[in-house]
């Protein structure tokens, strides 16, 4: 009798874990595809954009860690032509960590508008050395063109930009190249002194062929290691000289006294004082809040209650960013955790005082199962409100060994605003399936100047995935492109103030956040219905005050902080 | 410590009468036994089974009660190989089969265990099986899984408190709260006195952002076992969410007095202390914490305590 029933209770079983299975397939996708629910992006392919990248993680079955962690992309515009172009990051041969063979090259993508892009890697001179990570993107010369800076795994490379199409490697001259395990990186002009630095996050100290072996060694199963097995890293602060060159003052401005799995970096004032701040999301090490006070830091990551979950565990954080989800006037911070600890929402009460409010705010469910990498608070649909895309994938490519319940590729997940609480929101329209993928870096920006916000996600050991956003519902809005003097050229760093229906909305122009990758730097505001902002103001860097009045919705503006006057020539139709 | 702290799982996870009834059926010598080992007189309980194995080598009830009895005694390592000697010598023994599993279990030797364990399904399937096989998926990390045997469990039986809290339990670790909340509120009907399924749908609570229903369930907890720093920890996180800033540090303070060796109870009372201003007070605790993370390789608390599976 116990025979029988017992191979009924195995057909129930293997039947239950396939319909779960199903289940959480659906439900992973199901945040994208949900019954026929209309999501607001569609995904475009290589055939029909042309950006035929394919990130190579370079990987021979050691299990070097430096595969699993990579790569990120940038979205800004090289040349100029008011599109915003694509730079990917990419790997290299393993050990050697040489680009020798083509397909590990680094891509630059023109764009040439509709969302077709054209490979320029050659011609500007971008193919990268060694092992390649993250980028940041920053006009540090102040010369009106947009610079790359690249991180990877050994050193890292200023690649600047001629202006006519084509970068050149400064990075000696520069004084930039640092070492150890560079991950993500962002410009801001910390001193407010009107040029451009430098901060740079490392992970741990690792070097190839000497790690332990990691995963189930009686079984053969070699996986790849996480953080803990090895040190944790500083991270570089770089202060621009102006004349071409960069001191390091990691030392000088205490930095170095935090060692930490420094992983995505953001820059955002949080306090409203008109001086940086930098945040750090460091992976199962405390994360950094370095508060700028007049140009010198002081990390209060602990007593401002950022470095560690409410019950005081260091989670995995991976990418970070930040926006005034509640329309409070302060900004708010998410960063990507491990799976089973989900993002976290540490809201801003003030005083330099956060606390993690991911669970009642409907970010915890829905981001739980997933290994959380690149995030970015966009308005997707123009609402008026910081909405949320995270990438996700985990980092153990043969994790379904250990867990069949996981997966190494996961969903992007895609999580509307209401009032200051998320709910997860499907992610592709026209009947397209969301595939998961190893989701890593994570960059946002209107790729067809239509006004609306579209996405790329890079995926480790994978071409990346291109996300046209063509919410049906969306509302209006405006591009505001900032050209600074005296302030840095980009207007990194200046606070925009949106007075309009939706209230007082709080943004700051700047590129950094996410994982590894750098966003278009120019600053989306989401209109809803409204045809016109009544004011915006912009309080810039170098203390200059603006208010632009009566802006008319789907326009570009390109803001002089000289002019600060808005002229015809001054603006261009979004292509709604 | 550890051994305490995993003969408390095993505790938690079955009643004890199913080591007594693999019991019954073997030797009278080893019968004479059993009443010591139950009213914990392992010494006495160890020289008698000795004392019978000496006389049969082979009785594996003998090896099978020495082994649950070194076990209790924290001679573990003796125990697995009394209770492995007990299995060979009556391999259809289901019984055996089960005591060696969960010693295994406890013993986190969890691969073993499952090996151990899957007959089970065919030669004693029910709530108890279903519960063992549940708790090794739960420590395989295949929570999905585990919900599914302890599900099993609680349909076979319902009455059964423990597999209430261990469904929920699985579905917290799923990141399924609301689902979790049911299962842990269901625990309670039956158990009131359930600490660690109070203790919990705290936790769940206060992730929902029910700051006051968790203050409650945590008020509780508290109650049942004061001595757990981790109920006055959340307690303290619940309460100031609720607005009782005073009575958040003074449940902090106790975190910290039940045990000041764990660095998130410093973490809760230097949030606290900070939030009301108390600067100078926030940095002692959160250098303590440091210093004790520091103590601890670098590494995070874990945060799961073993006990709460």
């Amino acid at each position: 009798m116990a025979g029988p029933r017992t191979s009924v209770n195995f057909i129930d079983y293997w039947s239950w874990v396939l319909c779960l299975l199903a289940a959480v397939c659906v439900a992973g996708a199901g945040i994208s595809v949900a019954q026929k629910e209309e999501g607001p992006f569609i995904e475009l392919d290589a055939g029909k954009t042309g950006i035929d990248f394919v990130y190579r993680n370079g990987a021979a079955g050691v299990k070097e860690m430096i595969e699993t962690m990579g790569s990120g992309c940038a979205i800004f515009d090289f040349d100029n032509d008011g599109r915003p172009d694509l730079f990917f990051v990419n790997g290299a041969s393993v050990p050697s960590l040489q680009k020798k063979d083509p397909s590990f090259s680094n891509r630059l993508f023109r764009n040439l508008g509709d969302f077709r892009f054209v490979d320029v890697t050659n011609k500007a001179g971008v193919q990268g050395k060694g092992y390649g990570m993250g980028v940041a993107v920053g006009d540090y010369d102040n010369d009106g063109f947009e610079d790359l800076y690249v991180t990877g795994f050994g050193s890292n490379q200023l690649l600047r930009n001629r202006g006519d199409g084509t970068f050149e490697d400064v990075t000696a001259k520069a004084g930039v190249a640092g070492s150890g395990w560079s991950m993500s990186a962002a410009f801001f002009d910390y001193d407010r002194d009107g040029l451009l630095d430098l901060i740079v996050t490392r992970y741990v100290q690792y070097s190839l062929g000497t790690g332990p072996y990691c995963g189930d060694a009686a079984r053969g199963w070699r996986s790849y290691c996480l953080p803990d097995q090895f040190a944790p890293s500083t991270l570089l602060l770089y202060h621009n000289n102006g004349d071409g060159t960069f001191s390091d003052v990691t030392h000088q401005e205490g930095l170095d006294r935090f060692r930490v799995n420094g992983l995505g970096v953001r820059i955002v004032d949080l306090d409203g004082d008109g001086w940086p701040d930098i945040l750090v999301a460091s992976d199962r090490t405390r994360n950094l809040l370095f508060h700028n006070k007049r140009g010198h830091f002081e990390e209060i990551g602990v007593p401002s209650g950022i470095a560690y979950s409410n019950d005081g565990v260091a989670r995995a954080g991976m990418g970070i960013d930040a926006a005034d989800v509640n329309h409070d006037g302060r900004p708010d911070i998410a960063i990507t955790n491990f799976e089973s600890e989900g993002v976290a929402l540490y809201m801003n009460q003030g005083s330099l005082l956060f606390n993690d409010e991911a669970g009642p705010r409907g970010l915890l469910e829905p981001t739980f199962g997933w290994v959380g990498f690149g995030l970015r608070f966009f308005d997707y649909e123009n609402g008026g409100a910081p909405d949320l895309m995270m990438a996700s994938g985990h980092v153990l490519d043969d994790i379904d060994r250990y867990r069949h319940d996981m997966t190494w590729a996961q969903p992007i997940v895609l999580l509307h605003n209401s009032n200051g609480r998320f709910s997860a929101a499907p992610l592709l329209g026209s009947d397209q399936e969301a595939k998961k993928v190893v989701g890593r870096g994570l960059a946002i920006g209107d790729l067809n100047n239509d006004g609306s916000l579209d996405a790329i996600v890079t995926t480790n050991n994978g071409p990346p995935v291109v996300l046209r956003n063509e919410a049906a519902q969306r509302g209006h809005s405006i591009l505001l492109r900032l050209i600074g003097g005296p302030s840095n050229r980009d207007g990194f760093g200046t606070r925009i103030e949106v007075h309009d229906a939706v209230g007082v909305r709080i943004l700051e122009a700047g590129a950094s956040g996410s994982y590894l990758s750098s966003s278009d730097p120019r600053v989306h505001i989401g209109l809803g219905a409204q045809t016109r902002v009544p004011e915006i103001m912009l309080y810039w860097p170098s203390g200059t005050i603006q208010r632009l009045r009566g802006l008319e919705s789907d326009y570009l503006y390109t803001i002089r902080e000289k002019s600060g006057l808005v002229t015809p020539e001054s603006r261009v139709p979004l292509r709604r | 410590m550890q051994a305490l702290v995993l003969s408390y799982i095993v505790m938690l996870l079955l009643p004890i009468t199913a080591t007594q009834d693999s019991t019954t059926s073997g030797s009278s010598c080893s019968k004479t036994a059993l009443p010591l080992y139950q009213h914990r007189h392992y010494d006495a309980a160890e020289r008698e089974l000795e004392h019978c194995l000496r006389l049969d080598p082979k009785d594996p009830s003998s090896h099978e009660l020495l082994g649950l009895v070194l076990d209790a005694a924290g001679t573990r390592e003796q125990a697995g190989a009394h209770l492995r000697e007990a299995l060979t010598l009556a391999n259809q023994n289901a019984d055996y089969r089960f005591n060696l599993a969960m010693f295994l279990a406890s013993t986190d030797q969890i691969e073993e265990a499952n090996r151990i364990a899957q007959p089970l399904l065919v030669s004693q399937p029910g709530p108890d099986t279903y519960m063992l096989i549940g708790y090794l998926r739960l420590r395989q990390r295949q929570e999905r899984e585990a919900a599914f045997w302890f599900q099993k469990a609680v349909d076979a039986a319902p009455g059964r408190a423990n597999a209430w809290y261990r469904l929920g339990f699985a579905h917290h670790s799923l990141g399924e709260f609301s689902a979790a909340v049911i299962c842990y509120r269901k625990t309670l009907e039956l158990e009131p006195q359930h600490f660690f399924a109070r203790l919990q749908l705290g936790k769940v609570l206060l992730l929902q952002g029910d700051y006051g229903g968790a203050r409650d369930q945590l008020i509780e907890a508290t109650r049942i076992q004061p001595g757990y720093s981790a109920a006055w920890r959340y307690l303290s996180e619940a309460q100031f969410s609720s607005g009782e800033r005073q009575a958040a540090l003074k449940s902090a303070r106790e975190a910290v007095s039940q045990d000041s060796s764990d660095p998130r109870n410093h973490h809760q009372l230097g949030m606290v202390l900070e939030k009301a201003g108390d600067e100078p007070a926030a940095a002692a605790e959160f250098q303590t914490m440091e210093d004790l993370r520091v103590r601890m390789h670098n590494g995070t608390s874990s945060p799961v305590d073993p006990r709460e599976y």
